[in-house]
């Protein structure tokens, strides 16, 4: 059983990390998460419905509930930062600047898109970064800070692997996973909209 | 649990005045970042540079010193998503 301590998270952050912990079971397993108010369980429990999955719940004192989620065989999980509608935002980066001319300006205009993502209320499943992009997700990259925080969020941010190796970066991620082609690929076939800034 | 922040925000007139206090500011280590300004602030070019408290009066004082001129001063609370800007251009 995986445990997920989401007391004090605000919505939608229970949810979040509980579909995440589900998705990395393969099959026959089950997630456990305390949350501290009512209204976080019943998205917990709304959410494992919608998917198909069992599960049960307790209040274990005031401000404690537990939500048990049970994944069973050839369950399918598909992740989503939005608890009321479950479309996949993805946004695919590949370049360290945002449109086409002067450098200068497309350096100030992506890190001002980075930023901006953080301060909306509809926020991306899945950042996708590579070739020039790749140099956003390492250390010292100006756009580091906000892409932690997207991740806190329960975003996703995958970094190309071969690209952080072309530019020789690749001891120097800093947020997110490395990610190769195959899962680039299913990120980008399964979006339901796909943004490219 | 709401994150709650606050820094300073200078808005410009123009992006190359933004882009120009930008390297002015970093050129002395400052805590400043450039940002878009934010909706609840109209700007004609939409940069502006946020700027820790801590930072704000040297920072004025070097813009000042390059004769750089902006658009608005401004005091901004984030609580979450939700800002409260109060401007303290004059």
């Amino acid at each position: 059983m995986i445990k997920i301590d989401a007391m004090g998270l605000a919505c939608p952050l229970p949810v979040i990390q509980t579909k995440k912990a589900l998705r990395n079971i393969e099959e026959n397993g089950s997630v456990e998460t305390m949350i501290d108010n009512e209204s976080s369980m019943e998205n917990l429990l709304k959410m494992a419905k919608e998917m198909g999955l069992e599960s049960s719940h307790e209040k274990v004192e005031d401000h404690k509930y537990r939500v048990v989620i049970t994944k069973g065989e050839g369950g399918v999980v598909t992740i989503s930062n939005d608890a009321a509608s479950n479309e996949k935002m993805v946004i695919a980066v590949s370049t360290d600047k945002m449109g086409e001319g002067i450098d200068e300006l497309g350096d100030v205009l992506m890190k001002g898109f980075i930023y901006t993502l953080t301060e909306m209320d509809h926020i991306p499943t899945t950042v996708l970064f590579y070739n020039g992009g790749a140099k956003l997700t390492v250390e010292d990259a100006p756009t580091l800070e906000d892409l932690k925080t997207l991740e806190g969020m329960g975003v996703e941010i995958l970094t190309c692997g071969t690209c952080l190796n072309y530019y020789d970066l690749g001891d120097k991620l800093a947020v997110g996973e490395v990610t190769n082609m195959y899962t680039i690929m299913e990120r980008l076939q399964g979006a339901d909209k796909l943004i490219r800034p | 649990m709401k994150k709650t922040e606050e820094f300073n925000l200078i808005s410009f007139e123009s992006t190359h005045m933004a882009i120009k206090s930008e390297k002015l500011l970093k050129e002395v280590d400052l805590d400043i970042r450039i940002i878009p300004v934010p909706r609840e602030i109209t700007s004609s070019c939409g940069l502006s540079l946020r700027i820790n408290p801590t930072d704000y009066k040297r920072s004025r004082e070097i813009l000042d010193e390059n004769k750089i001129e902006f658009s608005g001063c401004y005091i901004v609370k984030k609580i979450g998503l939700k800002k409260e800007i109060l401007d303290i251009t004059n």
